[in-house]
């Protein structure tokens, strides 16, 4: 039978395709499809877990894309909220003014928009560092705050702006709610691939070498300008794309929705899964954004007391802070590791210690 | 612009200032010495300035003996924060605190509404201290200057001289000078820097609450928020490298925001963030900052 099997060409290229380091990527981008035709099919799961599911795998390419900043440039930034929010009007504004636009026409201005404005950031960020870069990061996105609420005739004020109507990615198709939540799961699925190709290639390794000295990088030849200026424009990219996405699953924002709470959310999401991990920024930004909306809301109690849910949340943040630098995905591969030693002692008591 | 709306504006924002510089000068105070940029200053100042409320409105006691029992849970507060939570982290570097700090925000935001369930959006805050106006002439000029503002300027010039005072001529002023310039240094010189540290954070609480007790908001828990903002803001302006700098920020914004309403008020606040960001892209080290010399 194995023998059988290794000779069959279909399934060794199979299994070949399976250990690929892109495979579990896929796999992740087709399970939360595969959940969306639950929900479409079966009641195992329910409407609004789906809506969830969307808005936190938007979130996740934010937190991702802030994962080049925190993570691997060493560069703090609090303007995430200004970005994803501008990402989301600039949608918004096209959809609703040009009808019937193509929606990758759109993402196209939405990008053009997110790398000038990450290059002006990332030029701010070559003569403030620090804390003060996080600082004037802040007071540019409380700019961008400013304009959501008081250009009304853009952004609708304080009241938010919606759309209605469908999204039209080519002539002739057009996305209900289930085709942009393929999109979403699609755009989350390469964008990880990209980062992952990234952060493993002399571009990583040149933002990790400047986040530790950025003397020391310098002297090695790594230009600051060059990587600082793509660690934002990057950031600012996946911020602003996510942002789009959103808008066309959500069809409707308001400014309050992109205020500090948000980039401090992000921020505590990245810090909470480990800053330089995929999985654990999704572990993070599910544990920030997508934990009360998907389960807990189904608990009686906790809905009535939605103080408790959040106030759990500040104090694991404070706790993981304090104690696991690299986040749960540290905790993870303790909790693992201790396991692993607990079977071998249990063995070497079982067996007696040569058997090993 | 005439002569009499330009001292009225300057009048008008003295209120501001005096709530801005209580503010900004816990946050640059918590900066020397933890080196960590506090979140959770304004909710700590929230906490305090319902407690205040609590028993000024609520319980009917007389408003100052309210104010000094909120400043003093403040001051506890920042007290218990900087000894079980900042100081115990296991090797945490200045971002991790800071997110401990948000965090804490996060906590206190939600545990305010329910611990304090009697005081809702309607109830009046503790900031009418006084009602009606100074009317005086100036120049020539009629101005006037309400009696609110004017014990919130006395309130904020008394308790930052007392301060400002503590630290040129007292034992922990120099602690805190001394931890500011290193801390390891300090600690081996014998400054016991968990003191100055745990001091800081308390009056850092302290001077906050009395920021938000002035504030002419309605109560909410974030009600300190744009006033933390506007601190972090005019903490960068001024330059961190000394105590009062960050205090010239403070004054600077109102005064921007409030001539700018003059011309259009929706805008503000807007062309105040786009002032300061350039002032700070000028001189990134603050208007009156000396330059940080980093060592390889």
């Amino acid at each position: 039978m194995i023998k059988n099997k290794m000779k069959n060409p279909l399934v060794a290229k199979i299994a070949k395709v399976s250990k690929h380091p892109y495979a579990t990527f896929i796999y992740f981008g087709l399970a939360t499809v595969v959940l969306l035709l639950l929900q479409m099919f079966t009641p195992l799961i329910k409407y609004s877990f789906v809506g969830a599911l969307a808005q936190t795998m938007c979130y996740a390419i934010v937190a991702v894309g802030f994962s080049y900043l925190l993570g691997y440039a060493g560069l703090s930034s609090l303007g995430t909220a200004g970005f994803v929010g501008l990402g989301s009007y600039i949608t918004v504004y096209m959809l609703r003014t040009y009808s019937g636009m193509n929606y990758f026409v759109v993402m196209l201005i939405v990008l053009v928009v997110s790398i000038i404005i990450g290059l002006i950031v990332g030029f701010i960020s070559l003569r403030i560092e620090g804390i003060f870069l996080a600082i004037v990061t802040l007071g540019l996105s409380e700019v961008f705050y400013q304009v959501f609420m008081n250009a009304t005739e853009f952004t609708g004020g304080s009241n938010g702006t919606s759309f209605t109507g469908e999204v039209n990615i080519f002539p002739g198709i057009s996305l209900g709610r289930e085709g942009v939540f393929i999109m979403i799961a699609v755009f989350l699925t390469a964008m990880i691939i990209m980062t992952f190709n990234l952060v493993n290639s002399p571009t990583g390794r040149a933002m990790l070498a400047m986040k530790n000295s950025t003397s020391a990088a310098q002297a090695m030849g790594i230009s600051l300008l060059k990587y600082r200026l793509l660690a934002f424009i990057l950031a600012t990219i996946y911020a602003a794309i996510a942002g789009s996405l959103l808008m066309t699953f959500n069809k409707y924002t308001d400014p309050k929705s992109w205020t500090i709470m948000f980039s401090l959310n992000i921020l505590a999401a990245c810090l909470l899964g480990g800053t330089r991990s995929i999985w654990g920024i999704f572990i993070g930004t599910f544990f920030v954004f997508g934990l009360t909306p998907m389960f807990l809301n189904d608990i009686v109690f906790l809905r009535n007391n939605p103080w408790l849910l959040s106030t759990i949340i500040g104090v694991v943040l404070i706790l993981v802070l304090m104690f696991y630098k690299g986040g749960l995905m540290q905790l993870l591969h303790d909790i693992k590791k201790f396991v692993n030693n607990k079977i071998s002692k249990r063995r070497e008591f079982k067996y007696g210690k040569d058997e090993i | 612009m005439d002569l009499g709306l330009f001292l009225q504006t300057i009048v008008n924002s003295f209120q501001g200032i005096a709530m801005y510089s209580l503010a900004t000068f816990g946050i640059v105070l918590i900066f020397r010495t933890s080196a960590t940029t506090n979140f959770a200053q304004g909710a700590i100042a929230t906490f305090g300035c319902y407690v205040a409320t609590q028993f000024g409105v609520i319980n009917g006691m007389n408003l100052w003996v309210s104010l000094v029992l909120g400043m003093l849970t403040a001051f506890a507060l920042g007290v218990i924060i900087d000894n079980f939570i900042i100081r115990r982290g296991k090797d945490v570097n200045a971002a991790g605190k800071q997110m401990i700090t948000m965090g804490l925000l996060l906590v206190f935001t939600n545990i305010i509404p329910v611990i304090f369930s009697m005081i809702t959006i309607t109830t009046p805050a503790t900031k009418n201290f006084a009602t009606g106006s100074f009317n005086f002439t100036l120049l020539g000029q009629d101005i006037y200057w309400p009696y609110q503002s004017m014990i919130c300027v006395l309130l904020a010039v008394v308790l930052l001289g007392a301060v400002f005072a503590a630290l040129k001529f007292t034992k922990w002023g120099l602690g805190v000078r001394a931890t500011a310039s290193n801390e390891t240094v300090a600690k081996m010189m014998g400054v016991n820097t968990k003191v100055i540290t745990a001091l800081s954070w308390a009056i850092a609480g302290a001077l906050a609450t009395v920021a938000a007790c002035s504030m002419q908001t309605v109560l909410n828990p974030a009600m300190m928020g744009k006033a933390q903002t506007y601190g972090f803001l005019a903490c960068v302006l001024g330059g961190l490298s000394s105590f009062i700098a960050p205090i010239i920020g403070a004054i600077i914004i109102p005064v921007v925001i409030n001539f700018a309403a003059i011309y259009t008020s929706a805008w503000a606040e807007l062309i105040m963030f786009c002032i300061v960001l350039l002032l700070i892209l000028i001189r990134p080290n603050g208007l009156f900052g000396k330059k940080f010399i980093k060592k390889v």
